[in-house]
Formats: structure tokens, C-alpha cells, sequence
């Protein structure tokens, strides 16, 4: 059942749960003022009944006679005063002419009780008894007036009606009332439950406009704070599926190539006739293809098991600069440059042999983009690691590409230079392993400086992976 | 004479096999590893009869070559490995004859070429063999000026294994080349007809069974 109907058959119940209760109450009221009213007056009546009663007595009474005759004067007197409604008891009989019903059972007086007065029905009809003791000529005699008050409950009997209809009327006005208030304080929970639905619908950007200050806006903040949350957890994880997209594009792309002239090569071998010596070629042109293969391969797979593989223990800087020239020699060699090696360095957590191929793949780019004769530095400085060169440097545009996997500013070069495109992808991979800040500054023409900045407290923290 | 071709292609490995097998196939192949130095030949020497041009090419790339090439009149087929429709259609457009994406089979490429020669009016129709002359033309096959007559079939097999010199070719290829793709014939009418062939030319030799393959006249 929707809150809506719920709240609203609540407030209904309740509605008319209340109507009824006032209804009842006033209905009592009513009932009691009517009953003391008719009472005041019967007393009212009684009190004239028995002076009259009283005095005709002493009037007609002589002293002399028998109890019956007694009993005939009062009799006399009493039917003389003529009250409707009126009995009279004596000496434990009834001396008036009966009424529909006998007071007595109802209402026992004595001399010393006063008024008394009591309710009672009898016959589907109500009556009030008033009664009262006198003593007249030494004889107790019992004076009751007996009202009919059945027009009491035909009267409330028709009010109960037209309360009845009241109470509905109260009901059905609060319920269109209640049903009106209901909708305006849930019209926001409406707009919320549209907006999860749109964002369910993959909407990721919807939010909920709601402006009142109460729990419901407060929901809807929080809502849309989850939205929000929602939508960038979204678009990372998108972000993330296209980098890795572009990935395995670059990986195919790159394998595509190799494949296509190894392809050619062995459909070449298998259906033409080749002399000797074209051959030969042809197989070493093949072997140094796979050979290309096989190292692209491997340092895929470098780049993709980094973060497992990674021991990070606090290593002395100087050793591992000591390491990186040693290796370093045969690429000066290739390429005709100069390495220049400063260190003020002292110990920093970190994976040398991870490290040491960062700076060798740093160092090679270097050396690739210098003229013969130039000098490439490697400076280690506090928490920090660099390599800078004079060479050609990289453009702008291509800065903030440099270091996705397989991208090359200018393809045909790194091609010649039988590069992959993925040595700056690799020590970018190496530097988040050690949470360190890869930072490239490059002026096209004048040199480029790459640096690898550890975390400040890097030196005594140990980081175990 | 041979049909000259052009291939701009900047992957060492790719441009030699295709210089290979285009080689063997009887053609004579220019090829140049960078759009630069190919713009600049082709001022100079322009005289081809088909080029094979590599779409990515560092610097002036296959998109920049086209109009220069169709400038000279000679046709193109597009080698790539973009092999996405758009690329397709912008090389299309561009004024390429045919569009071929990496890896592509070296078979097909050969027989898209001899199309494209066909229908431009420039494919070589005489075939030598040693001392033999094959002119598809007016389809005459003569020894040292001596002309000797074949049957229609044995000439359109010899024909076939004439333009394939050094390269294997199956006996259904030889069927569809003489019959079209349509023909489900004996393959053993082939057996029949290269029989023949090596009895009257005198080629037992040359004319080699390559076992699970076809034949291969082999030019040593």
C-alpha cells in the first residue's frame, strides 16, 4: 500500500474515532442536563404535592378511627390533590391509584433520607421517581411522583442522528483536508522517487530539486550527495574501461603489424621458390621480428605484474646510481652521449632493480632525443631523482600523452629507434608503485627534465607490498 | 616488359616481402620507406604502372600522397592497418583503386593487382619462360620465334603457371583462374593438361608437383 493510503485510512479512522467520542460526550451531557431539569421540576412539584397533601390531611382528619379509615381519609385527600403521576404509600401498601409501574420496588425512603430520586425503565418507556417520607398524624407515609422521560432518549435518539451525519460530514471535509496536506508534504519523496528512477535508467546527472528545509530536504541533500558520488564512480570506472580499451588497442595494433609481415614471410617461404642466400634473409628478417615480439611482450607483461612483484625496503641511493651507470654504459656508447651523475642522496624506500630500469628507460629517452656529444645528468637530491638532457625536448601536445602505454609523439622515429612506446608508460607504472610524483618539464629545442619525487616522509617510513 | 610498381610502405620488414614476392611474381618493384623521399622521387621519375601505398606513414602520409599519385595517373591500392570503414571510404574517395587491410593475403593482393592493371589498360600480356614466349594477347606461345600450337586448355594452364613463375599454385586455383570461381570440375583434367604440357614442351623439370599444394614452374 502506498504511504499515501496509508496515512490517509490512519487519519480517517482517527477522524472519525474523535467525532464519535465528542458526539458520545455531548449526547451524555445532554442527557444529564435534561434529567437534572426534569428532576428540579418534579421535586419542584412533590414539594407542592405534599404541603397540599399535608394540609388536607390535618384539614379532614379527625382523631378518632379505625386504621381503615385512616387509610380512606388519606386516600381521599391524596387522589383530592389530584398530581398526575403522583403515589402514595403507607404503612407498606399502596393507598393511591397504581401507575404503570410500582415506585417502591425502585425507590425506598425513609423518614430520615429527604428527597430521593431514581431512574429507572420499565416497559420500553423511561421514568424518573422523585420520593419523599412524611409523617402525617404519626403515620409514615411514602409521597412519590413518577415522571415518564422517555421524550429524553427519543430526543437524544434524534440528535444521535443528526451527529451521526455531522461526524460524517467532519470526516469526509478532514479527509479531503488531510489527503491535500498529505500530497504537499510528500510531493518531494514523488520527485526523489522520479529522480532514483531516472538515475536507475542510467541518468547519472539527474539531482532532485527540493527546497524545504525538513527531514525530506535533507534526504534529497544526502541524495543528491549520493548521486553525485554515484555519477563520479561511474565516470572513473568509464574512464578507466577506455584507458584499458585504448590499451588493448595499442597492444593489438602493435601486434598487428609484426604479425602481418610474419604472415607474409612464412606464406612467401611456403609457396615460392626462393634461391639460398633470399632465403636466408628472409628467416633472419623473420627471427628479428619475433625477437621484437618476444621483448614487447615481455615488457607488457612487466607492466602489468609491476605492483605484485614490487619489494620496496630502504635502499642506499649512491649504490643503485652506481648500478644505473654501470648499465647505462652501453646505451652512452649507442648513442655517443655523456652521463653525469651527482649525488647528495642518502637512503630511500624503494625496489632498486624496479628503480634501476625507471632511470635506464629515463636515461635512453634522453639519450635517444640528444645529439652525439651531448651530456645527459642524473641527480639524486634528498627525496628526489632526476634526469635532464639538452636534447630535441617534446612538445606541448604531447606532454600530457607521454605517458600512456604505446603513445609516441612522432611514431616513424621511436620506429628507427625500435621503441615500443611503453618506457615512459613503465616508469610511471614504477613511480605510483612507490608513491612517487612523476613530473615531466620539456621546452621544445632546449631539453627535457623528468623527475621522481618521493613522499616527504619517504626516508623513514617502509612500505612492504 | 614489365609492369613497373611503386611500394610506399615504412616497415622495412613488409616492403621486403612485398618487394620478394612482387619480384617473383615478374614484376619490377621501386619501393621507399617515408612519404618525403617518395614525394620528392616522383617529381623526378613518375613512370609507373601501380602503386602500393601505406596509409600510416610518418610525415606525409597516404592521404597527402593519393592526389600526387593520381596527379601522375598512376592507380593505387591502399595497404593499411586502419582497416575501418571510414578510413576505407576516405581512401575511396580519395582517388584509391582498391583498399587492402593488414594482414592481407599475399594471393589476393596479387590478383587485385593484375585486375586493376587489366582495367587500366597497362597489364603486360607477353610471359617469358627460359626460351619460351607466352602472349596472352593474341594468345600465341612461341619457342625462339617458333610458334607451337596448344589446345585452348593447356594454354590457359600454362598461362596460369606462366604469370605465377616460382610461386606454387593449386590445382583449384588454376580451375577457377581458367573457368572462373563458379566451375566445380575434375580437378584431375589439371593433371591431364600438365602432363601434356611437360611432354611437349619438354619442361618435366620445371613444371614441379608440390605434394598437398599444386605446381610451381620454377625458373632456376
Amino acid at each position: 500500500m502506498k504511504l499515501k493510503t496509508k496515512l490517509t485510512a490512519i487519519c480517517a479512522v482517527l477522524l472519525f474515532l474523535v467525532a464519535m467520542a465528542l458526539s458520545g460526550a455531548m449526547l451524555w451531557q445532554i442527557r444529564e442536563q435534561s434529567y437534572k431539569t426534569l428532576t428540579q421540576r418534579s421535586e419542584e412539584k412533590l414539594a407542592g404535592l405534599v404541603n397540599a397533601f399535608g394540609e388536607a390531611v390535618t384539614r379532614n382528619y379527625s382523631a378518632a378511627g379505625s386504621p381503615g379509615s385512616q387509610k380512606a381519609v388519606l386516600q381521599y385527600c391524596f387522589r383530592n390533590c389530584g398530581v398526575e403521576g403522583s403515589v402514595l404509600a403507607a404503612m407498606g401498601e399502596l393507598l393511591s391509584a397504581p401507575t404503570q409501574i410500582d415506585p417502591r420496588t425502585y425507590l425506598d425512603v425513609h423518614l430520615t433520607d429527604g428527597v430521593q430520586t431514581a431512574r429507572c425503565s420499565a416497559g420500553g418507556k423511561d421514568y424518573l421517581i422523585v420520593g419523599r417520607a412524611v409523617e402525617l398524624r404519626q403515620m409514615e407515609c411514602q409521597v412519590y411522583l413518577v415522571s415518564d422521560a422517555s421524550f429524553i432518549s427519543q430526543e437524544l435518539g434524534e440528535l444521535l442522528v443528526r451527529f451521526l451525519l455531522l461526524a460524517l460530514c467532519i470526516c469526509v471535509l478532514g479527509l479531503v483536508g488531510v489527503r491535500w496536506l498529505i500530497f504537499r508534504t510528500l510531493a518531494p519523496l514523488s520527485q526523489l522517487q522520479e529522480s532514483a528512477e531516472h538515475i536507475a535508467d542510467g541518468n547519472y546527472a539527474e539531482r532532485v530539486r527540493v527546497s524545504s528545509k525538513d527531514e525530506v530536504g535533507l534526504l534529497a541533500e544526502d541524495f543528491n550527495h549520493m548521486a553525485s558520488a554515484v555519477e563520479s564512480h561511474i565516470q572513473s570506472l568509464t574512464e578507466q574501461n577506455i584507458r584499458q580499451q585504448l590499451f588493448i588497442g595499442g597492444v593489438t595494433h602493435e601486434l598487428k603489424t609484426p604479425l602481418t609481415s610474419l604472415l607474409l614471410n612464412v606464406d612467401t617461404l611456403r609457396t615460392v621458390y626462393l634461391p639460398e642466400e633470399k632465403q636466408q634473409a628472409l628467416l633472419e628478417s623473420m627471427d628479428g621480428q619475433l625477437h621484437w615480439l618476444e621483448q614487447m611482450v615481455h615488457k607488457l607483461l612487466k607492466l602489468i605484474s609491476l605492483g605484485k612483484s614490487a619489494q620496496i625496503k630502504p635502499s642506499s641511493v649512491p649504490e643503485l646510481l652506481e648500478q644505473v651507470k654501470k648499465m647505462a654504459r652501453q646505451i652512452m656508447e649507442k648513442y655517443g652521449t655523456v652521463l653525469e651523475i651527482s649525488c647528495t642522496a642518502d637512503m630511500l624506500p624503494m625496489d632498486e632493480d624496479l628503480l634501476c630500469s625507471a632511470l635506464l628507460n629515463l636515461i635512453e629517452n634522453s639519450a635517444k632525443a640528444s645529439a652525439p656529444g651531448q651530456t645527459i645528468r642524473l641527480r639524486a637530491e634528498g627525496n628526489m631523482l632526476e634526469v635532464s638532457d639538452n636534447g630535441r625536448g617534446i612538445p606541448q601536445k604531447d606532454l600530457d600523452r607521454i605517458t600512456e602505454p604505446f603513445y609516441m609523439g612522432d611514431p616513424s622515429r621511436s620506429k628507427v629507434n625500435g621503441g615500443f612506446g611503453l618506457g615512459l608508460a613503465l616508469v610511471k607504472e614504477i613511480a605510483a608503485v612507490h608513491k612517487a610524483v612523476l613530473d615531466i618539464q620539456s621546452t621544445p629545442g632546449e631539453g627535457t627534465t623528468v623527475r621522481l619525487v618521493f613522499p616527504e616522509n619517504g626516508n623513514q617510513t617502509v612500505i612492504t607490498r | 616488359m614489365e609492369n613497373r610498381i611503386l611500394i610506399i610502405e615504412d616497415d622495412a620488414a613488409i616492403a621486403q616481402t612485398l618487394k620478394l614476392n612482387l619480384e617473383c611474381a615478374g614484376y619490377a618493384v621501386t619501393s621507399f620507406d617515408s612519404g618525403l623521399t617518395a614525394w620528392n622521387a616522383l617529381e623526378r621519375e613518375h613512370n609507373y604502372d601501380l602503386a602500393l601505398l601505406d596509409m600510416m606513414l610518418p610525415g606525409v602520409d597516404g592521404f597527402t600522397l593519393l592526389p600526387k599519385l593520381k596527379e601522375y595517373g598512376i592507380p593505387v591500392i591502399c595497404l593499411t592497418a586502419m582497416g575501418d570503414a571510414q578510413h576505407e571510404v576516405q581512401g575511396l574517395r580519395g582517388g584509391a583503386e582498391d583498399y587492402i587491410a593488414k594482414p592481407f593475403d599475399m594471393l589476393a593482393l596479387l590478383v587485385r593487382m593484375e585486375k586493376i592493371l587489366q582495367r587500366t589498360g597497362r597489364l603486360n600480356r607477353v610471359y617469358r619462360f627460359r626460351d619460351l614466349t607466352l602472349d596472352t594477347a593474341n594468345r600465341k606461345l612461341t619457342r625462339n620465334g617458333a610458334e607451337i600450337p596448344l589446345p585452348p586448355l593447356e594454354f590457359d594452364v600454362l598461362a596460369v603457371l606462366m604469370k605465377n613463375k616460382n610461386r606454387t599454385v593449386s590445382r583449384d586455383r588454376i580451375l577457377n583462374e581458367i573457368w572462373g570461381q563458379d566451375y566445380f570440375g575434375d580437378i584431375r583434367t589439371v593433371d591431364v593438361r600438365i602432363a601434356n604440357l611437360r611432354k611437349k614442351l619438354g619442361l618435366a623439370e620445371e613444371i614441379r608437383t608440390i605434394s598437398k599444394a599444386g605446381y610451381r614452374l620454377e625458373e632456376r
